[in-house]
């Protein structure tokens, strides 16, 4: 078993008006795996990831990052070490910036980095790590397509140098051609950096293509958690076995 | 209707849309050629930018003021959709061609009870009473699947959850028994457990009512649950189709349908590395502006473009950069 | 098959490049270029005001006294004699200042004011929004009427008074366009890379909510130049006989039943010809700032 990364023990939250979004939830990523968390619009999937990103900060319960207890009030190098990635790489950055205003900001703000041409070589590294030409560091996201925008947001989130990546459904709104390319890169980074991942998703199969192990949440409760060969092969509860059977595949 | 023989109730020959940007025209559309049967479901399949949605929109003549029909022939049971100044198309329109949209939140009037909707248009072509009109309503609601059909007749769309409401607009879709319906995307916005209900619905809409389906979507790995045949867009044009779309999949003929199939994550089977296609589509501006070679046959019921060792080294190649 | 590849990474917007700058602006936002050229020239007129006329717009010619149009005198003469042409240059130099002053400061408290709202929500947006509530409960002219009075005749007069009421429409479309954006993953981006809250306000809200306010603005000093008009007209504004077109309209009014248009006429003209440039670069502004996404 590996050294574990992030451990989150008895999360609850109540969204005002009494919803409970997560109850109780217990959940484990080790260092360097990837952990799927699958579930159904409301299942309070995109919730848990807010909380462990600290975007949500009332909730119950304990939430440790490398053997440190996380509060929500987190030091600056807790912010950077764990970033997120969003569904919607249309609306999550300002259309208004080039990559190279919008990577570059942070790096200032973080003080990463000596100097302007520093900056400018761990731009294109990053580029070059999430596979886009360097050329594109001078255009606006507004001007590419759907997977290059979301690389882009990508590239944004490993400029502060993270260990852990959250992954909100990065790939829903993209086509299956370019959401592999997307897939990819999330396995070359955990193969290249180490990167540990919890890789949001209502795609069983693209869950399944990815992730060494699988948490399955319902109405806000983790009713299933095991590695993604069992998940798939031996489903225990039965809504791991209504998903896969509603979840279509190529024959 | 005489489902009997298997005429084709859709056939589209060799289709061409110009788009006119600024001073200059382009390509949008080029010799698509396809066919849908009463009782087939055909998908038609293709990344975002290849003509899949555009294709249905030419059908209902609902395309957008910059692009027109510029050659090629749509034909409903034989007869030229296009060539009578859209009077033919306007009759067929909601009567023997129905369609069914992505985003039923949209699609659905917000202020008119679900009911009404679904039959406004066929309540006025028969001439139905209001009680005639939703007892219809009651029937087709229940033909979707809705449950206690007699309650949410009277429902407004917000009162409904997604996956009812695509429900509604398929019962409208059908209102009219329409001989082919055309389906954008409408599972995309909802949930995998809803999306396999819908699918099913379709499958048994498709045998119940006889009518041919023509199903377009991104994903492969949907259209392989319940579809008879297939069409694979790509910049376009058609690129690679069969009646049979087991076959197809099974030995896909052209270079890019393989990378397609090569990028679906899978569900079984061993797990593998995904194929990243490489780079997207090329824009319209930046498409290849020579006419569109003919499709040809290579099997039975099958069609494949023309290709060289050249589209095949470009299709085969991994990811971008 | 290789134009395919090399297409793919030249850049897409060489066909949008070939014709000028100008020729591109009248092809796509035709509205902007011919309003930019009506307020261009009135404004440009303006300024070269000493350059465009020798008379002083307030010396009173007892000899020459409403005359109709002459080499002498290019639009006339009014009935104490003084030169329409200059007191019609001099009054847009009067009234197109007030009018842009009348806009910029509330535009910028509004803004702000809206930006925060959106931003922060919660009791700060109940306490601003309500006293917007108070204060546009008021009719407009009472209000500014009043606070004409109350602080006298005069330029800062007018300025303080606009302010205090046209502050709110900014307010309230820079918050409700923040609020949108603040529900999108936009903000959620910007928390995440750890940015402090007044970089996040001011360089990535506020310049991705103002088109909407800047758009709106132009239409504002329409209105700002309605108005002052109104107020001149009325002798609540500016006092004479500094040239205003307001006060030339209630100057010449006495004249018009007597059937001498052109005293009247001329400044309502100029009123509306101003009025309808600024409104069309508001218009054409509004297609030019649409944030691409």
């Amino acid at each position: 078993m590996t050294r574990n990364e992030l451990v989150a023990e008895g999360l609850s939250v109540t969204f005002p008006g009494g919803m409970q979004a997560l109850r109780n939830v217990d959940i484990r990523v080790g260092a360097g795996e990837i952990v799927g968390l699958v579930g159904e619009s409301g299942s309070g999937k995109s919730t848990l990831g807010r909380v462990i990103v600290g975007l949500q900060n009332s909730y119950s319960g304990a939430l440790r990052f490398a053997d440190e207890a996380l509060t929500p009030r987190r030091t600056r190098p807790q912010r950077c070490a764990i970033q997120m990635v969003f569904q919607d790489p249309y609306a999550s950055l300002d259309p208004r910036m080039t990559v190279w205003q919008l990577i570059h900001e942070l790096m200032v703000v973080h003080r990463i980095g000596t100097g302007r041409e520093d900056r400018r070589q761990r731009c294109e590294d990053l580029m070059r790590r999430v596979h886009l030409p360097g050329a594109l560091l001078d255009s606006r996201p507004t001007s590419m397509s759907g997977g290059q925008r979301q690389r882009v947001a990508i590239a944004r989130a490993l400029a502060v140098n993270p260990r852990f990546l959250v992954a909100d459904e990065p790939t829903a709104a993209l086509d299956v051609s370019v959401q592999a390319g997307i897939i990819n890169l999330f396995a070359d980074l955990r193969q290249e950096m180490g990167l540990s991942q919890l890789f949001i998703s209502h795609n069983l199969a693209v869950v399944r293509s990815l992730c060494d192990r699988v948490a399955v949440i319902y109405r806000g409760e983790i009713v299933e958690m095991a590695p993604t060969g069992a998940i798939f092969d031996a489903p225990q509860h039965d809504y791991t076995r209504q998903l896969l059977a509603a979840a279509p595949d190529l024959p | 209707m005489q489902q009997a023989i298997k005429a084709d109730a859709l056939q589209i020959e060799g289709l061409s849309v110009a788009a006119q940007i600024g001073e200059k025209s382009y390509k949008a559309l080029d010799g698509v050629t396809l066919s849908v049967a009463r009782g087939e479901a055909r998908g038609l399949v293709g990344e975002s930018g290849s003509g899949k949605s555009l294709t249905l929109r030419a059908v209902m003549g609902l395309l957008p003021a910059n692009l027109t029909v510029t050659a090629g022939a749509i034909r409903f049971d034989g007869r030229d959709l296009l060539g009578d100044g859209g009077k033919l198309l306007h009759e067929v329109r909601g009567t023997g061609i129905s369609m069914v949209f992505q985003e039923p939140a949209v699609a659905l009037n917000p202020v008119m009870k679900v009911g009404r909707q679904i039959v406004d248009g066929v309540a006025w072509r028969r001439g139905l009473s209001g009680r005639q009109a939703k007892e219809l309503a009651v029937e087709l609601l229940a033909q979707v699947g809705i449950k206690d059909p007699a309650r949410w007749v009277d429902a407004y769309p917000h009162q409904l959850s997604g996956g009812m409401r695509q429900r509604v607009m398929i019962a409208s879709a059908i209102a009219s028994k329409p001989d082919v319906i055309l389906c954008d995307e409408p599972t995309t916005a909802l949930d995998v457990t809803i999306q396999a209900q819908i699918l099913a619905l379709f499958k048994a809409l498709k045998t119940d009512l006889g009518a041919g389906l023509l199903y377009v979507t991104h994903d492969l790995s949907v259209v392989a649950e319940f579809c008879d045949s297939l069409t694979v867009m790509y910049a376009g044009r058609t690129v690679e189709q069969s009646d049979d779309l087991g076959a197809l999949i099974a030995s896909p003929a052209h270079p890019y349908t393989r990378s397609l199939l090569a990028a679906v994550p899978r569900i079984r089977g061993p797990i593998r590395r995904l194929r990243g296609l490489s780079s997207s589509a090329p824009s319209l501006t930046e498409r290849d502006q020579k006419p569109a070679p003919a499709l040809v046959a290579c099997g039975p019921g099958r069609q494949v473009a023309p290709f060289t060792a050249e589209d095949e080294r470009f299709f085969a190649r991994d990811e971008e950069v | 098959m290789s134009e395919r590849e090399m297409t793919a990474t030249t850049a897409s917007g060489d066909i949008a490049r070939s014709p000028g700058p100008l020729k591109r602006l009248r092809r796509d936002n035709p509205q902007l270029l011919y309003g930019s050229l009506i307020v261009g020239v009135i404004v440009l007129m303006a300024l070269c005001a000493p350059l465009l006329t020798s008379y002083d717009p307030t010396a009173q010619d007892f000899m020459s006294t409403l005359q109709g149009p002459s080499a002498d005198h290019l639009l006339g003469t009014d009935n104490l004699g003084r030169d329409l042409w200059a007191r019609l240059l001099y009054g847009a130099r009067v009234d197109l200042f007030l009018a842009t002053i009348a806009v910029v400061l509330p535009f910028v408290i509004g803004s702000t004011l809206g930006a925060l709202c959106g931003y922060f929500g919660g009791w700060f947006d109940t306490i601003v929004m309500r006293i917007a509530d108070i204060v546009v409960a008021f009719p407009f002219y009472v209000l500014v009427i009043s606070l004409v009075f109350i602080l006298g005749n005069g330029v800062s007069s007018i300025i303080i008074a606009i302010s205090i009421v046209s502050w709110i429409a900014y307010a309230r479309i820079i918050r409700a366009e923040a609020m949108v954006l603040s529900s999108t993953n936009f903000m959620d981006a910007l928390h995440v890379g750890g940015l402090g809250v007044p970089r996040i306000i001011f360089r990535h809200l506020m310049p991705n909510v103002l088109s909407q306010g800047i758009v709106y603005a132009m239409s504002d000093i329409v209105a700002n130049i309605g108005v002052i008009v109104t107020l001149s007209y009325f002798g609540l504004g500016i006092v004479p006989p500094t040239p205003d077109w307001g006060n030339m309209m209630s100057e010449g009014q006495p004249f018009f039943a007597g059937g001498i248009y052109s005293l009247m006429l001329i400044p309502a003209v100029a009123v509306i010809v101003t009025s309808y440039g600024l409104s069309m670069i508001g218009d054409g502004l509004a297609t030019a700032l649409r944030v691409k996404r």
